[in-house]
């Protein structure tokens, strides 16, 4: 087998290798953000629900008569 | 082409078969057909004379070979036209014409190689083998052999290998390589005896029988000669049979077996003179017979045969070498026999001839020599031109494997340079992506802390501050309502102080509404101000009250703190109005006031009252007044107070 066709080989496989890696850490790293982002999210998402659970009690609140034990809802969930 | 196949027979018939009138008359009768006969069996005829005149009468060769030639040149007979150039190269070489008969054997080569006439290249490259060792260049010769006898083998045309290996045995022997020799002239042997070639056999064993007899293995060399003589005698081999009978007779004599040999030697001596065919061939035989005759004491007949060798010499002066011998034998015979001047002057004839044959042999030996070292310089030019080539076919592989290891590592480092790029690139938009979220996130988790703290301490004030403000304002209802009778001035104060405290809880509540509301839509602080009014309304039948917002207010939103200080604003003035000013008709007016160059709408607010009016001047600190500047400038505007006595009031605040 001549040299050069030793160095072809080789330069192959390092590609090869190289690239399947990469491949693998990419589909890792990947699968890692969408988890991330899917949490995050999912933690926005809360918060918005109280924001929203908490603007649909202000939205009720009738000032002309102060009813404000029944509209200033406390939210016990939230830790201040 | 029958007539063809026929001469070609015949011609094959004649190599070596016919006595030389049964040849000649032949030659006669083939000549004849040739004058009839279409080109090519003229040409094959022309050609066959040619050939057999070469060995006998060159003049009479040349005129057949050179018309046979200009024949073939006219009618482009290609095969011929090879065969001829081949046979003319075989008559330039028996002429001494060393470099036309090199020519004509490439030339022949070159137009059977041209087209492919196996038998002519064959014929041609054997030539050229013999042309060279002819001139004892043994390297080039033995090239030639050796390349016909791969051609022939690569063809597998076994039984054309014969030639070749027989030629090859020869110029061993020249070489005086007789293990080597041996073994080429055995193959040659068993391939001639195996494919019957009984014309060929003799001239094989009696190499055989040569060879064995220089490595002096007599006993076996013997055989071979005796079956050369016995099948060149039956195939009529003239030539061969008489080379046979020197080599046998020679080696009878070696073997000490004199009487076989005389006889031998005497009948080779008697057909050489009979047929004349290489007369001075008969030199060796001679000086053999006088080595017989001297060792049987026979001076008689030791003289009749010197008699015989200096008859030969005359005729054939350039036999040296033999004649050394020949001169010995004599000289011993002339001694023997008591001739001392004849002894003498053999003697010196023997003398004479020994230093020129040494002087002869010795530039030979230095020419051989010579030979030698021009091979040896030209294998060692070859050798280092080989090793030159080697070297520079190493450092191109070099070179090449340089390049080809550089083109593979900046492929390579250019693949994981695109590939960490890649990779680093995809965890930064996932980190900006994951950024955003988690700025999103903690921002959303703060407003949602902040308004949840806002909620509690909303909730904290209106159940602690605003229902223990509620219970003081019950309890001071209730001590001026006990009081109201006794106490006039303690029950107006009491009064004033429930006024304030539930001043204090309108306030209270209007900041935790604002606290929790980060917008207010202009259409709520409206529907406020409006109840407001109304309420006032219903406390004073007597007093006209109206309030007119402009359309274009009704899509405009306020912060909390705004919307707040507005209703904080026309609430003061109403009251002020009618507290202090006694009025019975208020108008209260919300605008939008365009402004053409900042392309945006400001506010005016308008509360006009008909009351008593009042001096600026001459007011007491500490009322609404101030409050009202102060909420004018939290608005970003201002306020102004149009009132004189009697007069009414107006009240403008611009934001």
């Amino acid at each position: 087998m001549s040299s050069q066709t030793i160095i072809i080989a080789a330069v192959l496989l390092v590609l090869v290798v190289a690239i399947r890696y990469f491949y693998a850490a990419a589909k890792t790293t990947r699968r890692s953000h969408l988890q991330t982002l899917v949490s995050l999210e999912h933690e926005i998402e809360l918060h918005e629900n109280q924001i929203s659970i908490r603007q649909q009690g202000l939205q009720r609140y009738n000032f002309l008569q102060y009813n404000l034990g029944e509209s200033l809802v406390v939210q016990k969930e939230i830790a201040v | 082409m029958r007539s063809t196949l026929i001469i070609a027979l015949t011609i094959f018939t004649l190599q070596g078969a016919w006595s030389q009138n049964r040849i000649q008359q032949q030659i006669d009768s083939l000549l004849q057909v040739a004058k009839s006969a279409d080109d090519s069996t003229k040409l094959a005829i022309l050609n066959r004379v040619g050939f057999h005149y070469v060995f006998n009468d060159l003049p009479k060769s040349k005129v057949y070979i050179d018309s046979a030639l200009t024949i073939a040149e006219a009618v482009q007979h290609d095969y011929w036209r090879a065969a001829l150039h081949n046979t003319k190269g075989i008559y330039h070489d028996i002429s001494g014409q060393s470099d036309s008969a090199k020519f004509y054997f490439s030339k022949a080569l070159s137009i059977a190689k041209a087209y492919n006439i196996d038998a002519i290249q064959a014929n041609a490259t054997n030539n050229l083998g013999m042309f060279h060792w002819n001139r004892s260049e043994y390297k080039e010769a033995l090239s030639y052999f050796f390349k016909s006898l791969e051609r022939s083998r690569a063809k597998e045309e076994e039984q054309e290998t014969r030639a070749s290996l027989s030629n090859i045995g020869l110029i061993y022997q020249d070489m005086k390589l007789y293990d080597k020799a041996l073994s080429y002239h055995e193959e040659a042997l068993a391939l001639r005896r195996k494919y019957n070639k009984l014309n060929e056999l003799p001239i094989s064993l009696n190499n055989m029988a040569i060879t064995l007899k220089a490595m002096n293995r007599l006993e076996e060399a013997l055989p071979y000669v005796q079956e050369a003589v016995e099948v060149s005698q039956k195939q009529q081999m003239t030539r061969e049979y008489l080379s046979a009978l020197t080599t046998e007779g020679t080696i009878l004599y070696q073997m000490d077996d004199l009487e076989k040999a005389e006889a031998t030697l005497q009948m080779a001596i008697e057909k050489r003179n009979e047929t004349n065919i290489d007369r001075k061939a008969n030199l060796p035989n001679i000086s053999n017979l006088l080595a017989i005759y001297n060792v049987q004491n026979n001076y008689a007949k030791a003289n009749e045969y010197v008699v015989m060798g200096n008859d030969l010499l005359s005729e054939f002066p350039e036999l040296e070498n033999a004649a050394v011998e020949f001169y010995q034998e004599a000289t011993k015979a002339a001694f023997a026999k008591g001739d001392i001047s004849l002894g003498g002057d053999l003697f010196e004839k023997t003398l004479a001839l020994k230093d020129s044959v040494f002087s002869s042999n010795n530039a030979e030996e230095i020419a051989a020599l010579e030979t030698e070292f021009k091979v040896a310089e030209n294998e060692r030019d070859l050798a280092q031109t080989r090793a030159n080539l080697a070297e520079s076919e190493l450092e191109v592989r070099r070179k090449n494997t340089l390049i080809y290891g550089g083109f593979g590592l900046a492929l390579v480092l250019g693949v994981l340079g695109y590939l960490f790029y890649s990779q680093q690139k995809l965890k930064n938009s996932q980190l900006q992506k994951e950024s955003e979220l988690q700025t999103a996130l903690a921002k959303i988790e703060t407003q949602n802390k902040l308004q949840e703290q806002r909620l509690r301490i909303s909730r904290d004030l209106h159940d602690t501050i605003g229902s223990q403000l509620t219970f003081v304002t019950s309890s001071v209802d209730n001590l001026k309502y006990a009081l109201e009778q006794n106490k006039p001035v303690t029950s107006e104060k009491l009064g004033r102080i429930s006024e304030f405290t539930t001043e204090t809880i309108y306030e209270l509540r209007d900041t935790i509404w604002a606290m929790n509301k980060t917008e207010i839509t202009a259409e709520e602080v409206q529907i406020r101000i409006a109840n407001f009014i109304e309420k006032a309304g219903v406390a004073r039948e007597n007093t006209n009250f109206s309030f007119d917002v402009d359309p274009k207010i009704a899509t405009m939103t306020f912060s909390s703190i705004q919307g707040m200080n507005i209703y904080r604003i026309i609430q003061e003035a109403i009251n002020n109005a009618l507290k202090h000013a006694n009025a019975n008709a208020i108008a209260v007016q919300i605008k939008a006031m365009s402004s053409a160059q900042e392309q945006k709408n400001d506010i005016q607010l308008s509360i006009e009252d008909n009351g008593t009016g009042f001096d600026e001047k001459q007011m007491e600190a500490g009322n609404g007044l101030a409050n009202i500047r102060k909420r004018a400038k939290d608005l970003g505007g201002s306020a102004t107070v149009i009132s004189n006595q009697g007069e009414g009031t107006t009240i403008q605040v611009n934001f």
